[in-house]
């Protein structure tokens, strides 16, 4: 059976994931249009109503306009990274960009992500492309492990702190040692691999507290 | 309890009680009935009792007492004619006299009844806390979680019938503040409010007790023919204010007028406009013999609120649920008869929903609504008994008219 390479697929889900989103943005716009036109259609007497159901839906329509807004410019963003094979990349924003867009993949099996907060976030040369193929590769690697239902967390760690990223499930009552051992043998843990060799990075399985990946951002020749 | 004055014999017999919980109510109220002979009806008493005389179930009286929201009640008025019941239920016990309302549903005798005296007892919360650990062995954390939800709900019940908080003064003849006087100055002081109250003559409190009992089977018989509706009576001369959204005026004033005209101790009925009407219109009127019940199930909630709202609009009720497993409680729980379905939801998805309902509620009819869907996902759909399979955005009126489908195939199996 064909398959896509994985960077086509990766790309497929995320804009499936966007798109899915922004057909909601447009449904809700629509819904809120025609119910507009409904309370004209059912209120003529009555104008502090009417006057207040129409605020309520132009409220609305422009909340869900700007929600529209933020997720072309995300998905215009993440297309653009196509553009070159080696650039500057802003490892928090890249980072936040992606959790944007593929929020709604993870939320259907019941993981939120979050992102903690970073004061001087690192920044990196390399293929925009290939890095968030590994950060995905991360998630979903986790995602296969852990039982749905249970938050992803991902620091960001500044060169004098380390300089990497950590991607931990948020549930202390993981035992470490079985859970690394179920990342390692995955399939995907290879792929991980294999795809952060591409961009000399290196994936780690984290062994202290909560166990996790991380890809340290030393990039070795 | 009896008490005269120069050429009047005058009666104040009834008492209601509202408190906060564990605020020690209960002694006073023990105390003051065997005082002056009192019986003490409590919420549960009331509601029992109206569930006997008019078949209403009691958790659904239950539900209108704590102001949860009851499912479909936009077509079956349930809270209305629970209210009407149990208003029925006080007019008779206040047309006996001699007793003591303990709890909420005494907010239910309408002011105009002026021989019965109005009581808080309340506490600061601190107190009540303490008073559940002392009395009722409960920690700390335990009393104060029962005591914020029984005073939600107390809020909730008052907030609907008068816009006002539970406990705010006005409410009431007194508040007995139980964590600054004891039990015993308690009830001296109701007491001897008791005997200070200006009261009224016998004939004229039989008179209000008579209106009550008129108001309370008015306003059952109305029910079934409309909302909104305030009825007042004064000597069995009958006023009711139309006070919502009417499309008929004249025709639903005649009705009015026909219904209250036959309950026995009407002298005449006459309507008002009350200040909340006005003329309403519908966008189409879709003639159901018996509305659909339909549940709106979708994680988009601006979405499926929007919808709701204009399904309302063209007199679909419906109700809504934000997720798989709330979909299946649902109809666990409740009637739908037609389900608006998303596939892509967190944690359960539409497809095992479905899978579900045609299993276990073959006779719900399911339309799928999806902003996601594929061919392969229409055709499983379909293959697991999906009625119809629409692509949001889709046209409200290209919704309501597979929703009247659906209907038409639910009335013809039912034949």
């Amino acid at each position: 059976m064909k398959t896509r390479d994985d960077a086509t697929a990766f790309f497929g889900q995320v804009t499936a994931s966007t798109t899915h989103e922004i057909q909601n943005v447009l449904a809700i716009i629509k819904e809120n249009a025609g119910l507009m036109e409904d309370i004209l259609l059912m209120n003529p007497d009555n104008l502090p109503t009417l006057l207040e159901n129409l605020k309520r839906c132009i409220g609305k329509t422009k909340e869900q306009a700007y929600r529209g807004v933020d997720l072309t410019s995300g998905l215009n963003a993440f297309a653009h990274t196509t553009d070159t094979f080696l650039a500057p990349v802003n490892v928090y924003e890249i980072i936040k960009n992606l959790i944007f867009l593929t929020k709604r993949f993870f939320l259907q099996k019941g993981i939120k992500l979050a992102l903690t907060d970073c004061n001087c976030p690192p920044s990196i040369m390399t293929d925009p492309v290939l890095f968030q193929k590994i950060l995905w590769m991360c998630l979903k690697c986790l995602t296969e492990t852990m039982d749905l239902n249970t938050n992803i967390i991902i620091t960001i760690l500044t060169p004098d702190t380390g300089n990497k990223i950590e991607f931990r499930p948020d549930d202390p009552t993981l035992d470490n040692g079985s859970f690394n051992q179920r990342l390692s043998r995955s399939a995907k843990w290879d792929d991980l691999e294999r795809t952060c060799k591409q961009i000399n990075l290196t994936p780690r399985l984290i062994t202290q507290t909560l166990p996790g990946i991380s890809i340290g951002l030393d990039q070795k020749s | 309890m009896k008490l005269t004055i120069k050429n009047m014999e005058a009666v104040v017999s009834i008492l209601t009680i509202t408190n906060g919980l564990y605020t020690n109510s209960e002694e006073i109220i023990q105390i003051l009935g065997k005082k002056f002979n009192y019986r003490i009806l409590t919420d549960a008493d009331l509601i029992e009792k109206t569930h006997h005389d008019h078949d209403i179930r009691l958790a659904t009286l239950q539900k209108v007492l704590d102001s949860r929201p009851i499912a479909f009640n936009d077509f079956t008025h349930e809270k209305e004619r629970c209210i009407s019941a149990l208003k029925k239920t006080l007019s008779d016990f206040v047309s006996e006299g001699n007793c003591i309302f303990h709890g909420a549903l005494g907010h239910l005798i309408p002011k105009t009844i002026t021989h019965v005296m109005r009581v808080l007892v309340i506490a600061e919360k601190n107190q009540r806390i303490k008073n559940a650990e002392d009395k009722k062995g409960l920690s700390k954390k335990e009393a104060l979680k029962k005591i914020e939800l029984s005073d939600k709900h107390a809020f909730l019940w008052t907030a609907s019938l008068f816009n006002e908080k539970a406990w705010n003064k006005s409410l009431y003849d007194i508040v007995i503040p139980s964590d600054k006087i004891d039990t015993k100055e308690a009830v001296e002081l109701i007491s001897k409010y008791l005997n200070k109250l200006l009261f009224t003559h016998k004939d004229l409190i039989k008179q209000e007790a008579l209106d009550f009992k008129l108001i309370a089977d008015i306003e059952l018989a109305l029910d079934n023919i409309g909302q909104g509706l305030l009825v007042e009576s004064h000597k069995g001369d009958v006023v009711v204010t139309i006070d919502k959204k009417v499309m008929l005026l004249t025709k639903f004033q005649q009705k009015i007028i026909q219904t209250t005209k036959t309950i026995p101790g009407v002298n005449s009925v006459e309507t008002k406009i009350g200040q909340n009407y006005y003329k309403g219109n519908i966008i189409h009127n879709y003639e159901f013999e018996t509305p659909l019940r339909i549940l709106l199930v979708d994680d988009e909630k601006e979405f499926v609120q929007t919808l709701s709202e204009r399904l309302k609009m063209r007199q679909f009720t419906n109700e809504i649920v934000y997720n798989g497993q709330a979909a299946l409680n649902f109809t666990d729980e409740e009637d739908p008869e037609v389900i608006l379905l998303d596939l892509k939801m967190p944690g359960i998805d539409g497809f095992e929903v479905l899978k579900t309902i045609k299993k276990t509620k073959p006779h719900i009819e399911v339309i799928i609504l999806t902003g996601h869907g594929s061919k392969a996902d229409k055709a499983t759909c379909m293959d697991l008994g999906a009625f119809a399979y629409l692509q949001k955005p889709a046209d409200i009126d290209l919704i309501t008219q597979t929703m009247k489908k659906a209907y038409e195939k639910i009335e013809a199996q039912k034949e």
